[in-house]
């Protein structure tokens, strides 16, 4: 496979990714925050927050500076000079679509042709209406859904089937560490469970971990959402699937050039198995900084691997 | 449903005398079973499928490029058996012979030497490359595809309007807008047994394979590649669908290098040789080191492999000299001195502008006449005389007179007209075809081709970044003599 369009695929499974859980997240924080009055303290950092997660919170305040709802909306949504804006997502991940059109299936573009459209057709204009938001989000997350069933049930198993599923792996891996960092790192200043129950909001595993667990001590919660194997949403689960990805890409021999990355996953792996209720608060938020760093440094170790090169970005 | 439908005046594909001709009598007969709304939701079902398949071409000048759809119209343009037996023969004579020229102007010059056709047509054309004079070129064969475009005058009779030689566009559509017509008009099928497209691309395949390099040995299969200038480029989908239905991966320069003359493509386990590139992107922009410095589009040292014989370069290097407005007025002698055969289809009249006679015609003759840089494709720098404005002829008049070369003139033929379905209603379009030939070891002609309607009403221009359309075209099959 082409190193170009191997690259394409890495980053449709992360826009995918990325598409549908930051859709996720605001559908849920804009019904959540119907519940909040605007003066309320809560507001402000929940929604601080919900913009380091979906995009950046420093860029936003030095540009719109204020709180206001619709502005937070239109930047994590549509701005174009926020990369990861809902809009600027969508636009990547067809013109990644296009790149490696000759390699994808026609409905698989056409899903995600048809998402552009209709995010083209959509505009979020003041004033801002909830359910018009919600109707577009709800919207974004169905063709997202969609679309990873289009490439389970229909792809064949190839060296491009794996490249999408690496870049989803990683992305969700990654996205629930940033999720941990964000909500951790502002512990203090959120109500109590707050953090933890949000973590499993927005990491859409709320009613799974409910069902499966009796207690909702962080502990538990991080243990549940860091290195519970049966979770899907679980880092140990992205790095596991990551790795048995590449084995299977390597067509079960590791080859040198491939050496590097499987001890970088392996050592991720490493990290996550550590026993979280023997650490100190500050441990912890040592721990959850490190495997987020851990994340964000194999793309690179992958993309040296296999010789991928970064797309032409969008004008 | 067609009673304000006027069919005088030009020759009409469907209608003669109020009714539709033999062979177009089914599908009037199925249509009358329709609606107007009907029409209307498979009209709007038609273009949406074009477009939720991102089935779209680059329209050039606004900021980053805008996609559009052609616009599909539904009425096919039928084609008899026995008519499309003489387009098929008429088309492999012309490109019989196209390549012979080419062949020759890159090697001995023969037809120079005998005095058939200008040195300085070919010396003087800026797409001939000297680059590649003696090249040895696998299955001298310069021309893997052509889009041969064809017109009918007043009387019907099909005449060849333009040769594509280089990057000749439109494949995929063909077969999209059959695609599209099986999905959404079944019903007008029926009672007609028409060539399928089905095993066509096989046949483009094996064509294209059959370009084995000079110095690939003969037990080694060839690795053929697609090259592309990218997402941008308003013929990408095209490529796509012919990587695709070709089973060659679809490249771009960066995708590729030359190393010790040999040309290799990168992927994720490092380097692979390619044997084959099926270019999409023009002469210019295909080596740095020799052609535009500037190009980032191309591969730099290709030339110099594809000179040692180390790959195969479709269509080949220097087609554009072959392919030039000036030098279409030359093809029919091509034809008779290279196989001494009358053409079997036709050219139309053309003034070639460098010489006197015919230049003082035209500048005194622009208000009937059609006049085109020899250069340009899609309807670019184009006077349509009978519709221009006076101060527009006269600005031609200036050009022409400027720079006599670059222009040919032609008579405004009353191009056929065939019916078209848009905003509710049937109005007469003018049409043309553009054939596509295959060339390998055999030529191939694909059945039908792309029918290119003009869908405004009274306009001459078909190309699509014109706002022209696009029709399934139907060759019929030979009639069963016992039926």
């Amino acid at each position: 496979m082409l190193s170009r369009v191997a690259d394409a695929l890495y980053w449709i499974g992360r826009y995918s990714e990325r598409t549908c859980t930051n859709a996720h997240i605001l559908n849920y924080q804009l019904e959540h925050m119907l519940e909040l009055g605007r003066t309320d303290k809560q507001y402000k950092h929940q929604w601080n927050t919900v913009l380091s997660i979906c995009g950046y919170y420093d860029d936003f305040s030095a540009r719109y500076g204020s709180c206001d709802i619709s502005q937070m909306l239109y930047y994590l949504c549509k701005d174009e000079h926020n990369l990861n804006a809902l809009d600027s997502l969508i636009n990547k991940l067809r013109n990644n679509a296009k790149n490696s059109r000759d390699c994808i299936p026609n409905e698989l573009f056409e899903e995600w042709n048809s998402l552009y459209l209709l995010n083209k057709e959509t505009s979020l204009d003041k004033p801002f209406d909830v359910l018009e938001a919600n109707e577009y989000l709800a919207n974004i997350r169905k063709y997202s859904l969609t679309s990873t069933g289009i490439i389970d049930s229909v792809m064949t198993r190839d060296d491009c089937y794996h490249f999408i599923k690496i870049g989803k792996w990683l992305e969700r891996s990654e996205k629930t560490a940033l999720i941990l960092l964000n909500l951790m790192e502002d512990e203090l200043n959120l109500k109590k469970d707050f953090p933890i129950t949000t973590a499993l909001q927005f990491t859409n595993t709320f009613a799974e971990y409910i069902r499966r667990s009796g207690t909702r001590e962080t502990n538990a919660v991080l243990n549940f959402l860091i290195n519970e194997v049966h979770c899907s949403k679980s880092i140990l689960y992205g790095i596991t699937k990551i790795k048995s990805t590449i084995i299977e890409l390597e067509n079960y021999e590791i080859r040198p050039y491939a050496q590097k990355l499987i001890e970088a996953i392996t050592d991720v792996e490493k990290l996550l198995k550590s026993d979280v209720s023997k650490m100190t608060v500050s441990e912890r938020k040592q721990w959850i900084i490190a495997i987020h760093n851990a994340c964000i440094h194999l793309g690179p170790i992958l993309s040296k691997t296999y010789y991928l090169t970064e797309p032409i970005l969008v004008k | 449903m067609f009673k304000t439908y006027d069919s005088t005046n030009f020759f009409d594909e469907m209608i003669e005398n109020n009714v539709p001709k033999r062979h177009y009598a089914p599908f009037y007969e199925q249509l009358l079973a329709l609606t107007n709304e009907q029409l209307l939701t498979k009209h709007n079902a038609a273009q949406s499928s074009f477009l939720r398949q991102g089935i779209t071409f680059t329209v050039y000048g606004a900021e980053g490029g805008t996609e559009r759809t052609m616009p599909f119209d539904f009425i096919p343009i039928i084609i008899p058996h026995d008519q499309w037996l003489v387009i098929e023969q008429g088309m492999k004579q012309r490109i019989k012979a196209l390549n012979m020229f080419l062949h020759d102007v890159y090697n001995e010059r023969r037809i120079i030497h005998e005095g058939v056709i200008p040195a300085t047509l070919v010396d003087e054309n800026p797409y001939y490359s000297r680059q590649v004079i003696g090249a040895n070129i696998a299955l001298q064969n310069h021309v893997f595809m052509a889009g041969i475009d064809l017109i009918r005058d007043e009387h019907g009779t099909y005449r060849v309007l333009e040769d594509n030689l280089r990057n000749p566009s439109g494949l995929s559509y063909v077969f999209q807008n059959r695609y599209v017509m099986r999905k959404i008009y079944p019903e007008f099928f029926k009672n007609y047994a028409i060539e399928t497209l089905e095993d066509q691309m096989g046949k483009l395949q094996e064509a294209l394979l059959a370009h084995r390099p000079p110095n690939l040995p003969h037990y080694e299969q060839p690795t053929a590649v697609l090259l592309s200038a990218g997402v941008y480029n308003s013929a990408y989908y095209d490529h796509v669908f012919l990587a695709k239905e070709m089973n060659i991966r679809l490249v771009e320069g960066r995708d590729l290098l030359v190393k010790d003359d040999k040309v290799y493509v990168k992927t994720i386990r490092g380097l692979k040789r390619v044997d084959i590139i099926y270019r999409r992107i023009d002469d210019d922009f295909l080596d740095p080191t020799v052609f535009r410095e500037d190009s980032l589009l191309g591969v730099a040292g290709v030339l110099q492999a594809y000179k040692k014989g180390n790959v195969s370069i479709l269509n080949a290097v220097g087609n554009g000299v072959a392919d030039d407005k000036a030098m279409y007025v030359y093809v029919p002698d091509m034809i008779r001195y290279y196989l001494n055969e009358e053409p079997i289809i036709g050219n139309v009249k053309t003034y070639l502008l460098t010489n006197a006679d015919d230049l003082d015609y035209v500048l005194k003759n622009l208000e009937t006449l059609v006049v085109k840089n020899v250069g340009e494709s899609g309807g670019y720098d184009m006077l349509i005389g009978p519709h221009a404005s006076e101060e527009l002829r006269q600005k031609f008049r200036e050009k022409i007179l400027a720079a006599p070369h670059s222009y040919i003139a032609q008579p405004t033929i009353k191009l056929s007209r065939a019916p078209a379905f848009q905003q509710g209603k049937f109005y007469p379009c003018h049409i043309d075809l553009r054939i596509f030939v295959i060339q390998g070891r055999t030529t191939h002609i694909v059945p039908g081709g792309l029918s290119r309607v003009a869908l405004q009403e009274g306009s001459l221009v078909v190309n699509s970044s014109q706002g022209g359309g696009g029709k399934d075209t139907w060759v019929l099959k030979e009639e069963d003599p016992h039926a």
